[in-house]
């Protein structure tokens, strides 16, 4: 009987441990639950689209974009963007050709960029 | 939440259904219920599901069954209900064992004790895996990534990658090659519990499997310890003291805790069977029991088709303690030949040879029976660190103490004539072949990376220890014995001092691997998975990718959101590689991120057809953003994604 008992227990033990352990990893595994940060990319990578998503998974809300052909400005702007949200920003851009186009966003922490050379 | 409980849910039925249901009902076709006990049937059970279920789906990938959640979930009730319809037809003609009962019927202080540890056992480890659950570690991302192939594909797995040759000065992609390095057994009950759960491959699952067969090998010694010494007073407590040696203390080491997050899945299910598979060649041996020896063969073929280094290490502690028991039953061994001429010409035996012959030839090779793999493992150690482990290393593997203590035990099996029995010669021939095989490999023949075998040493030890220690408390006991040749004082201080020995240097190892680690590498992990994802829907079957495996954590696992091939996407190894003086390594990889702007990156690129770029861009980001061909298509803080447009 005392056998039954502490194979009882052995069980209780584990399933604890399991779901403690799914629990802790399911937390770890939320792009958002206590973690900070967030990317950038385009919505095409592979044709001349300029259209890029900035996914945001930081505390930060206020992001600052600028769309620059080399080192000169073309447009800029500023998304609100909340955590966990993503939000995708149309860049019309014509004549494009031999141009090396960045987009360059930042926080008031750090500052990302993504390109393509046509 | 919801959600969260109805997986949980589905993950424990599964876990039941392919690790317990299986092997509960072959234990009781071929043994009734009365010749183990309780605890017994249920680690028992818990082995021969892995197995059942692993011929289960090698018949059904033999048979061309598709492999998908109803056909598992078929497969494994007709077999278990098959199993069942033979028990109760036989049901009246098995015999029950009373001493099963006996040895497993605990004091209410020895329970206490058990329950103690073993709860010191799973809280140790559960603080140590908090930590490093989350799927991020490389091996097993490589094993998952073939689990996760069978669940996709309903087939049994070709293992085979693709590589970058150079053929007439240009780089190309070879077509796949064999590669022995993964074993079936290693990947098969993974895939039957995705199937039957719905749980993603990357999540805690792979880890929690492995360390509730780490638990389970845990137990599995406790009752073998159980079984060698059951002529034994004290049984009890030196299945107790076994308990805490293999337990709480060093629960952390190598090849416990950290090999189940680490994903070293054969060596793991290699510690559950290799236990087990000497526990019923024992009870065969010793009752003379024909059924025993069969579950014996089919838990060593088992083993087999799980692990080709776990197979090598029990056919030689096997060796080693026939050799141990022919030296010391020398005289007998004419009478003992007979009794094992009756065992094992046995209808039982011969049919399980039968089944196993057939597997091995006609259903499933394992992939490690090739000339080429043997080659590999067998022949003078061809680098440093396959010449054997000195005295100091082998320490560290085995766990100090453990070793101390273990090699006096060895003395003291021989001091007490044990080494005759099969008990005796078996705990002597599993510890001894260790020793040799990781302190002295050449003596052998053997060419394998030393620390891998001193690992498995700890098990046997353990055990042996077990049995030091309880030697010197029957002796404190025992006052009035004649045979007390210490004083009690001395013996009393000695046993201390090994007590606090045992706490210290276990406990000292387990803190050093608590405070090692820490959850920060998840969130680099997290944005590995968010590039791979992202690349995922972005790409299309023209395309190649590359990425490196020096500064991107858990890259091993971006191959399972790809599902292209096990060599994709293509990976920059560690640097030494391709210093490798003995094999000549493909340079492609290593150039192509490290210098994509010169003659050879380029030809490299244009060969292999590698389009996109995966890497860590405080590292690799430089020669890219210098180079004209590329886009920066995707960034993040450790991880940006390149596009060879031109």
């Amino acid at each position: 009987m005392k056998e039954k008992k502490i194979i009882l227990i052995l069980v209780l033990f584990l399933l604890a441990s399991f779901s403690y352990l799914a629990f802790v990893e399911t937390r770890q595994a939320d792009l958002n639950y206590q973690k900070n940060w967030w990317v950038v990319y385009f919505e095409n990578p592979r044709n001349e689209s300029l259209n890029f998503t900035i996914e945001n998974h930081s505390d930060q809300n206020k992001f600052h974009w600028e769309v620059l052909q080399d080192k000169t400005k073309l447009s800029e702007g500023e998304a609100q963007i909340s955590k966990g949200e993503k939000n995708t920003i149309p860049v019309d851009l014509k004549d494009v050709i031999g141009k090396k186009i960045t987009i360059s966003i930042s926080d008031s922490k750090e500052k990302k960029e993504i390109y393509k050379q046509f | 939440m919801l959600n969260f409980f109805q997986s949980q849910l589905l993950f424990y039925i599964s876990i039941i259904l392919v690790l317990f249901l299986p092997g509960y009902f072959l234990l009781l076709v071929v043994f009734g219920k009365g010749k183990f006990s309780n605890l017994e049937k249920l680690v028992i059970s818990f082995g021969l599901s892995i197995i059942s279920v692993d011929f289960l789906m090698l018949l059904m990938g033999k048979l061309s069954i598709s492999i998908t959640r109803l056909s598992i979930f078929a497969a494994i009730s007709i077999f278990s209900a098959v199993c069942f319809g033979i028990y109760k037809f036989r049901e009246n003609k098995f015999s029950k064992d009373e001493s099963a009962s006996k040895l497993f019927d605990f004091s209410k202080n020895q329970s206490i004790l058990i329950i103690l540890l073993l709860f010191l056992t799973i809280f140790i480890k559960t603080s140590y895996l908090k930590d490093s659950i989350f799927p991020n570690s490389t091996d097993l991302g490589h094993h998952m990534y073939w689990s996760k192939l069978i669940s996709e594909t309903g087939q049994l797995p070709i293992y085979e990658e693709t590589n970058i040759i150079q053929v007439d000065g240009s780089y190309q992609i070879s077509p796949p090659q064999k590669i022995a390095d993964f074993i079936i057994g290693e990947h098969l009950i993974f895939s039957a519990i995705n199937l039957l759960s719905g749980i993603s491959f990357i999540s805690y699952f792979p880890s929690a499997i492995l360390f509730l067969v780490d638990i389970f090998s845990i137990l599995a010694i406790f009752i073998i310890a159980l079984r060698f010494f059951e002529d034994n007073k004290g049984v009890k407590l030196i299945g107790v003291l076994t308990l805490f040696l293999i337990g709480p203390v060093y629960a952390i080491s190598s090849p416990q805790i950290k090999f189940a997050s680490g994903g070293v899945i054969g060596n793991i299910i290699g510690n559950l069977f290799i236990p087990l598979a000497f526990y019923f060649y024992l009870r065969a041996f010793k009752e003379k029991n024909s059924f025993f020896l069969a579950v014996a063969l089919l838990v060593s073929a088992g083993l087999g088709y799980t692990h080709h280094l776990s197979m090598l290490i029990f056919i030689f502690a096997f060796l080693f303690s026939f050799a141990i028991f022919f030296v010391f039953n020398i005289r007998r061994m004419q009478e003992i030949a007979t009794e094992w001429k009756k065992i094992i010409f046995s209808p039982a035996v011969i049919s399980i040879f039968i089944l196993i012959f057939i597997f091995i030839f006609f259903v499933y090779t394992p992939t490690y029976l090739n000339a080429k793999a043997i080659d590999t493992a067998v022949g003078a150690p061809s680098k440093d660190t396959r010449a054997g482990l000195t005295f100091t290393q082998f320490k560290f593997s085995a766990g100090e103490a453990r070793m101390a203590i273990g090699i006096i035990g060895i003395i003291l099996l021989l001091f007490y004539r044990r080494l005759k029995n099969y008990s005796g010669a078996i705990i002597a021939g599993w510890t001894l072949a260790l020793f040799a095989m990781s302190l002295w490999p050449n003596w052998l023949f053997m060419d394998i990376i030393s620390s891998r075998i001193g690992n498995y040493s700890s098990f046997p030890l353990a055990i042996l220890s077990a049995f030091v220690l309880f030697k010197i408390f029957s002796t404190l006991q025992n006052e009035t014995s004649q045979k007390n040749y210490l004083s009690q004082k001395f013996l009393l201080s000695f046993f201390a001092l090994i007590l606090l020995f045992i706490f210290t240097s276990g406990f000292y190892d387990n803190s050093q691997s608590l405070s090692a680690q820490g959850a920060e590498g998840n969130l680099r992990s997290i944005e590995t998975f968010h590039a791979a994802e992202f690349l995922a829907k972005n790409i299309n079957n023209s395309d190649a990718v590359l990425k490196d495996h020096n500064y991107i954590a858990a890259d091993s696992w971006i191959k399972l959101f790809f599902m292209k091939g096990y060599g994709y996407p293509l990976s920059r190894g560690y640097f030494r590689r391709y210093d490798d003086a003995v094999t000549k390594r493909e340079m492609c990889t290593l150039w192509m991120i490290s210098t994509p702007n010169t003659t050879a990156g380029e030809k490299c690129f244009s060969g292999t057809g590698t389009d996109f770029v995966m890497l860590n861009p405080e590292y690799d980001g430089a020669q890219f953003q210098k180079s004209k061909k590329f886009w920066q298509i995707y960034s993040g803080k450790e991880i940006n994604i390149y596009y060879k447009a031109n």
